[in-house]
């Protein structure tokens, strides 16, 4: 159907054309009684003006050729689109997000438009689209694991006969970014067709509970406890009921723990300590389990993480003092006779004296602290007692970070009032803090004896249990009074408390002593109490406990993963399916074994699935690059096992993925009227809460409009700019105009 | 001005200058658990305010024991911790001054004892000292003015605590002759002999170290007090912080 000429100013032709005439009329009386018979010649002239006044004000009510609306005799749909999510099965009022979305789209959309005249068709999305009928709608129940209205779109759009008169989208507007949202807001432009949301629900958080993540060390020795850490998440507002939490070895329950009901929001972790005897591969598997009801729901109830028991290596310690304290030789005393633990100090004696201990050549610590990775690489865990950052150069905070979050390494920072102070912020070295330090600085001198008030989370830890015969309370809670310490403002996310002060409060409650946190690959840990030797000297004190807790908190720092090849996933966020990207980065001096290839030939990247089929094999060239990057698809979620081979088949390093199912359904629960009011804004649409909801005659009359505003916005339009041969007809009847008067002798 | 008066200013003169020594001699010759005797009293050294840096690290108690009140050649203990204190990096705390069966002697880490004559510990000191020292605490006992008396009771008294270890002489290739100063020996002023520092062990670790020479008098007073005996006062001052400081690294 061909475009027809509009005019974007009608009036101006109307009114133009009456002024035009009027003059061209008086001026043919005027100059008729002059010119006296000639009225031939006086009305080719007077049409030659008309012409030229013509294009002038054919030009000034802009002209435009619009495309055609719809196509004769196709008849516009009312497209429904009606969620059916997870996140609409969430209860409110009585009944679902869901029901109470269906029931308005069969007892008020649908009568009402059956009454108007406008024909419908009804589809249910979540992570696809599915046209239904009104009988399977009742069939239908919301259990999608995500809300892709852009995709959903998408694919419908393009199925309809023709453009749908409006979209009505039935939801709670919590949609997630999907790779079609473009092509979607593209294809509602072209068709003309306004999108109508209604959204359902209410703006409060619903309480869900999700397990967000199962952390355990990938290497640990025969007979050494450790933790498997599953950190849960309470989302919404409210009590979450007491639910079970179990931990399974290789598919075999070992423990089930019935946690007590929990106030949402908050996030904690809950730690299993665990002891193998053998040496082998272990899965362990966190499962959450209780009653979902309307109010509650769960997220992620699942995660895995595999842990490699072999024989004990020896922890080497390097213990790094600013000036010389008690409780380097206290700690040195309580891993004396360890034979896997080796500490090497590195105390400043005086201004420029310093004081090794224990190395293990002439050359070692000569240059000072290590600055470079190679230097670095001997030790699993430094301390830094009370060392300032101004103590280490930019170079050697840089190494030590890069020991932590890359090789895998820890750091323990202990000190008082005088270590921790402002002089921490904005440095390397203070990223490496599970706190935040108070602005104020330390407390300065010794004011009243404190207690360290070891949190009862903490308690359960392997680290805090230092005695066969007493229980931790027992042993924690008989700790001594300490006299100084730093002043920590609250923890980083993500960090957890081990001890608090017991009276000293602070922005984020009591004072925190004692914390930790994962930093990249490695573990990081502050302990804010000058002078903690007091413990074993003390009367009452078992020395025992005391060497027991600094065994285990050293065991527990070098516990995180230490590979000479070390395996890192880049990606942030894991969810099944999708591209798994990971780096594979050499070891941190590419002496001549390594640069040759590895230890027994050239090394490989081996990919296994959840069902140990192989993914991928990729050769790793490290002597052209100290990092290789890969790439696999992880189709399913599950385990995913990475390692790196030598051409013998050694495992040179080895590293487990847990690739949650793609559940993100379930991280926002409020309506989000936004994201609906969004997508309506692309063209003439609109959104409205349900509750707002006009009666649906009334919706159906302010939804054509939108559509009518929408077509006549969306049609086609092709202005009809100035032309060249516009000015050649006014300027030739101008000129004709002139000539003629001229030789007629018009004046 | 007449005699009278010249006679009343040098007594007021002679009352201001002696008067609060003596009562702090006093003080401290209180029995231990008399009223007005603390367990830990200040020294006179806290009194004067010498050292007082409040977020200090280095704890160090003179010990009062047996009959002996902690302050023979009184300000051996001030000296000894000045000289860590300038030396090192070492934050010093006052001096305490602490009889043994004192709980404050379980929250210091460095206990030094002197003393001129014999003496005898009961059963409940040696109990005392014995889970002190099974705890990390560390003791320097030294000799005042070379009299044999003293170092013979601590051999005699120190040897009693752990079963089986006795007081014995530490070689020039220990390590507490290397821990700041290289000490290659240490000579003695009226002997031809070279002088050993002693020490007690518990499980292979050294927790009590005597100098029979008169340590304390070398590097507190010059060695004036020892009539030209015992240890040349560079050595004492090389040799005192090596203690010290092989104390709180070992």
């Amino acid at each position: 159907m061909e475009s027809t000429l509009s005019f974007d100013f009608p009036w101006v032709l109307r009114t133009g054309g009456v002024l035009a005439g009027g003059v061209l009329l008086a001026s043919v009386l005027t100059e008729g009684r002059r010119v006296r018979g000639a009225w031939l010649r006086l009305l080719l002239v007077t049409l030659l003006r008309a012409v030229a006044l013509g294009v002038v004000l054919f030009l000034a009510a802009r002209p435009v050729f619009v495309a055609p609306a719809d196509p004769p005799g196709v008849e516009r749909k009312l497209l429904v689109l009606l969620d059916r999510s997870a996140s609409m099965a969430l209860e409110e009022g009585g009944q679902t997000r869901f029901e109470a979305a269906r029931e308005f789209l069969n007892r008020e959309l649908a009568p009402a438009a059956r009454g108007a005249g406008i024909p419908m068709q009804e589809a249910v999305f979540a992570e696809d689209v599915q046209w239904v009928t009104a009988g399977d709608l009742a069939r239908v129940k919301p259990e999608g694991t995500g809300t892709n209205l852009g995709g959903a779109l998408a694919s419908a759009l393009p199925q309809a006969e023709a453009p749908p008169l409006a979209v009505v989208v039935l939801s709670d507007g919590v949609f997630q970014e999907g790779a079609e949202t473009g092509r979607a807001l593209s294809l509602l432009s072209q068709a003309g067709t306004p999108l109508v949301g209604i959204g359902f629900g209410s703006e409060a958080e619903l309480r869900v509970l999700s397990l967000t993540q199962l952390g355990a060390p990938p290497r640990v020795g025969v007979g050494t406890s450790f933790e498997v850490s599953a950190m849960l998440e309470a989302r919404g507002q409210g009590m979450v009921p007491p639910f079970d939490l179990s931990l399974m070895r290789n598919g075999q329950v070992i423990e089930t723990r019935q946690l007590p009901a929990q106030v949402a929001p908050q996030t904690w972790t809950v730690n299993f300590p665990v002891s193998e005897e053998r040496e082998g591969d272990y899965e362990y598997t966190v499962q959450l389990a209780g009653q979902a009801s309307p109010q509650v729901r769960f997220g992620n109830q699942r995660a895995s993480a595999r842990v490699h028991v072999e024989n004990s290596r020896e922890v080497r310690v390097l213990y790094v003092q600013g000036g010389l304290t008690w409780d380097y030789k206290f700690v040195s005393i309580a891993l004396k006779n360890d034979p896997t633990f080796k500490i090497t100090g590195y105390t400043r004696t005086a201004a420029q004296s310093f004081f090794r201990q224990n190395v293990e050549s002439a050359e070692e610590l000569t240059e000072g602290f290590p600055s470079t990775p190679a230097e670095m690489a001997p030790y699993r865990v430094v301390v830094l007692s009370n060392i300032r950052p101004t103590d280490l150069t930019a170079a050697q905070q840089e190494v030590l970070a890069r020991f932590v979050s890359e090789r895998g390494g820890g750091v323990l920072m202990m000190g008082g009032a005088d270590t921790f102070d402002s002089s921490w912020r904005g440095t390397r070295l203070e990223q490496l803090l599970p706190v935040l330090l108070a602005p104020t600085g330390g407390v300065m001198g010794i004011e009243k004896p404190f207690r360290m008030n070891v949190l009862p989370e903490a308690l359960r830890r392997p680290v805090f249990a230092v005695s066969e015969t007493r229980t931790a309370e027992e042993v924690w809670g008989a700790l001594p009074t300490f006299l100084t310490y730093g002043r920590i403002d609250a923890g980083k996310p993500g960090a957890q408390v081990w001890a608090e002060h017991s009276e000293d409060r602070g922005p984020g409650g009591r004072r925190i002593l004692m914390a930790t946190q994962r930093f990249g690959a490695g573990i990081t840990a502050v302990l804010a109490v000058q002078n903690f030797w007091r413990w074993r000297l003390a009367k009452d004190a078992e020395p025992a406990e005391y060497d027991r807790f600094w065994r285990q908190l050293f065991r527990y720092l070098a516990s995180a993963d230490r590979e000479q090849v070390l395996i890192q996933c880049t990606d942030t966020e894991l969810r099944a399916p999708m591209d798994v990207h990971v780096a594979v980065s050499g070891p941190a001096s590419m002496t001549g074994e390594w640069a040759a290839g590895g230890r027994g030939g050239a090394l490989r990247l081996v990919v296994e699935d959840p069902q140990g089929q192989v993914l991928l094999k990729q050769d790793l060239a490290f002597e052209v690059q100290a990092t290789v990057q890969a790439v696999f698809r992880a189709e399913k979620a599950g385990l995913y096992r990475l390692s790196v081979r030598n051409g013998e088949g050694e495992t040179v390093s080895l590293r487990s993925l847990d690739v949650p199912e793609s559940h993100v359904e379930l991280e926002r629960t409020a309506r989000d009227m936004g994201g609906l009011a969004q997508w309506a804004a692309v063209g003439e649409g609109f959104a409205l809460k349900r509750e707002d909801c006009p009666p649906a005659a009334e919706l159906l009359r302010r939804i054509r409009e939108s559509a009518t505003a929408e077509r006549r916005r969306g049609r086609e339009r092709a202005p009809l700019e100035l032309r060249w041969w516009m000015l050649a007809v006014a300027a030739g009847a101008l000129s004709a105009e002139w000539l003629l008067r001229k030789r007629w002798n018009f004046s | 001005m007449n005699m009278n008066t010249i006679r009343l200013l040098l007594c007021v003169l002679w009352w201001m200058a002696t008067g609060p020594r003596g009562q702090a001699q006093t003080q401290a010759q209180k029995p231990p658990g008399a009223p007005g005797s603390a367990a830990a009293t200040p020294s006179a050294s806290e009194a004067s305010g010498a050292i007082q840096d409040r977020t200090a690290t280095f704890f160090m108690g003179r010990l009062k024991y047996s009959n002996n009140n902690g302050n023979d050649c009184s300000a051996v203990g001030t000296e000894l911790m000045k000289l860590v204190s300038s030396t090192s990096t070492i934050r010093v705390q006052r001096e305490r001054t602490l009889a043994i069966q004192s709980p404050e002697l379980f929250e210091t880490p460095f206990l030094f004892m002197n003393g001129h004559d014999k003496f005898t510990l009961t059963e409940e000191e040696l109990g005392i000292f014995r889970k002190y020292f099974s705890h990390g605490g560390f003791l320097l006992a030294s000799g005042c003015c070379t009299n044999p008396a003293f170092p013979a009771a601590v051999r005699q008294e120190l040897g009693r605590i752990f079963p089986g270890e006795s007081v014995r002489a530490l070689p020039y290739e220990h390590g507490i002759y290397r821990a700041f100063h290289r000490i290659e020996s240490v000579p003695s002023l009226h002997e031809r002999k070279e002088i050993h520092l002693e020490g007690l062990f518990y499980e292979g670790r050294l927790v009590a170290v005597l100098c029979e020479d008169g340590l304390c008098c070398s590097f507190s007073m010059e060695n004036r007090c020892n009539n030209g005996k015992g240890v040349p006062p560079i050595h004492g001052r090389k040799l005192a912080l090596n203690i010290a400081i092989y104390a709180l690294t070992h």
